[in-house]
């Protein structure tokens, strides 16, 4: 009983959240999307993480570290810190043009700076490709957090079910206001959960230094540099840096994030605290998977990755570990509420409105915008039902898919760059290098231990080089 | 202090600090407050990185507003 009033409490709270004060009638697309970049400092660095840290942070780097030690950390730690630097190259510049001249996608502004309407349907065609199994995935993940926590008295499909018909609602009229508001929560709950997490457990288990003492005797190589088996090579270390550098801004749902800032210094100010949370956030989950060897020694696989509600259902009594689990509850939510809303802007205003109907004003390509939210609710739902075991694989590439297309949106926006036809053949070819390298050719293990993405990046960025011989500036 | 490859050159400092620190320590033979010692020296290095980006955004990225 306890545990529903938990959920059940943490929706109706959330919706609550959601649409208290909102009563701003939605007039056109940079409301719906953007808050009317309305956006300052502390609510729009909140919204960021929030939307960045998906349920893979609550639940998957616990799992990660549990397998691999404190390598993982310094991998992520750094990695996401250092995709600050990015924020820079393309944030900054982004948000100027878009206030200049009131872009809403990524893909409309890519397409209209190059001068190529062919580029905005590639860029929202490839983002919408590599998207939606993703959210696919997050709804899969939500459904057994549900199903978890109720200990399966609400099955996984309805689990998943009931937390897309509560995100619809609360996107369906006010978009991303309702998603930014509920978002600074979001970000204050599970950062707050996460480190209450870490505290009860690593106090039941003894306190820090004695948990530390005994793994370092029985588990020595979860504490060295390159992790369990030397998972962590240099080479791969340092792509895995160039991964987060590249893809962080190129997720659709972080780019809109650029655009939402009402000064830029509110948007300097956000990505100076993305260097500094993230790696005392990750110390939290990283901690907690390695502390689970006491308890749980030896899982393997995907067992690990069960590792977080495993120690809060042993060390903490039912109610508690059921709310500090809602974590995760707010981590899937913040990501994907904001995931719909930028899939959707893609879709009506890059790709329906241009295609079938170029004359629709702002009012019906909302509405378009709104039934595609619906559309790919129904999807997510789809492929949460049928779980494809294709789904999982081209989700893996989402990651890989956006970096390829990065040094196209540098060279527009950072090096005036003018070149269409170079643009489009270097992100087809970019993504063809992708696909080659990760499948025919096998995964980074044969290629001197670095990312696929690395070698799609490189040939990105040759083609756009080349470019500059063959085609002319516009 | 306002050219881009000043703090390029900084960024790249840092991040292979953060390599030579993380890939080339021994955590086997020292550890501080019950962390192997390379874990601390990343730390470090993480503030470090901090420190340069948040001098960048302050001296290099001017907003025009």
């Amino acid at each position: 009983m306890l545990i529903y009033l938990i959920l059940f409490g943490y929706l109706g709270l959330a919706l609550l959240l959601s649409r208290l004060n909102i009563r701003k009638k939605i007039e056109d697309s940079a409301q719906y999307y953007l808050t009317n970049r309305s956006l300052r400092g502390i609510t729009l660095f909140f919204t960021l993480v929030a939307t960045n840290f998906s349920a893979f942070f609550f639940i998957g780097f616990a799992g990660e570290a549990y397998r691999v030690g404190y390598s993982y950390y310094s991998m992520m730690a750094f990695g996401t810190s250092f995709a600050a630097v990015s924020f820079y190259l393309i944030g900054s510049p982004a948000w100027r043009l878009s206030k200049d001249k009131g872009y809403i996608t990524p893909s409309e502004m890519l397409g209209d700076v190059m001068g190529s309407k062919m580029l905005t349907r590639l860029t929202a065609i490839l983002m919408i490709v590599f998207m939606v199994p993703f959210v696919g995935i997050q709804i899969i993940g939500a459904g057994l957090i549900v199903s978890g926590l109720t200990q399966g008295a609400i099955p996984y499909f309805w689990g998943s079910t009931i937390l897309i018909v509560f995100i619809l609602i609360y996107i369906w009229r006010s978009g991303m206001y309702s998603v930014a508001r509920l978002d600074v929560a979001n970000g204050l709950i599970l950062m707050t959960l996460i480190a209450l997490a870490f505290v009860f457990v690593s106090r039941s288990l003894g306190g820090w230094s004695n948990i530390h003492g005994q793994l370092m005797l029985s588990n020595p190589e979860l504490f060295t540099p390159q992790g369990v088996n030397n998972n962590y090579s240099p080479s791969l270390w340092l792509s895995f840096m160039v991964l987060w550098l590249t893809c962080l801004p190129m997720f659709p749902q972080i780019f809109l994030r650029f655009l939402m800032a009402k000064r830029e210094r509110d948007f300097r100010y956000t990505s100076f605290l993305y260097t500094v949370v993230p790696p005392l956030l990750f110390i939290f989950p990283v901690a907690l998977g390695i502390m689970g060897h006491l308890t749980f020694p030896g899982l393997e696989g995907k067992a690990a990755d069960q590792i977080i509600p495993r120690l809060l259902t042993t060390h903490l009594p039912g109610g508690l570990g059921a709310l500090i689990l809602t974590g995760a509850l707010a981590a899937f939510v913040s990501t994907t509420d904001s995931t719909l809303l930028a899939l959707s802007s893609l879709i009506a205003r890059d790709l329906y409105k241009p295609i079938v109907k170029p004359s629709m004003n702002e009012q019906d390509t909302l509405l378009v915008g709104r039934i595609s939210i619906l559309v790919l609710c129904l999807i997510s739902l789809v492929i949460a039902f049928f779980q494809p075991a294709s789904i999982f694989q081209i989700a893996a590439l989402t990651f890989s898919g956006l970096s390829s297309i990065f040094p196209v949106f540098l060279a527009a926006l950072r090096f005036n760059y003018r070149r269409p036809v170079s643009a489009i053949l270097a992100m087809i070819l970019g993504e063809v290098t992708l696909v080659l390298f990760t499948t025919v050719w096998g995964g980074y293990a044969g290629l001197w231990e670095i990312l696929p993405m690395v070698p799609a990046v490189v040939v990105t960025t040759l083609i756009l080089v080349a470019g500059r011989f063959i085609e002319k500036n516009r | 202090m306002k050219k881009p490859i000043f703090w390029l050159l900084a960024f790249t400092l840092v991040l292979i600090l953060a390599v030579v620190v993380i890939f080339t320590s021994d955590s086997a033979t020292s550890s501080i407050w019950g962390l192997p010692a390379w874990l601390i020296y990343f730390f470090g290095t993480e503030v470090l990185f901090c420190i340069v980006y948040y001098l960048f955004t302050r001296i290099f990225w001017t907003t025009e507003e």
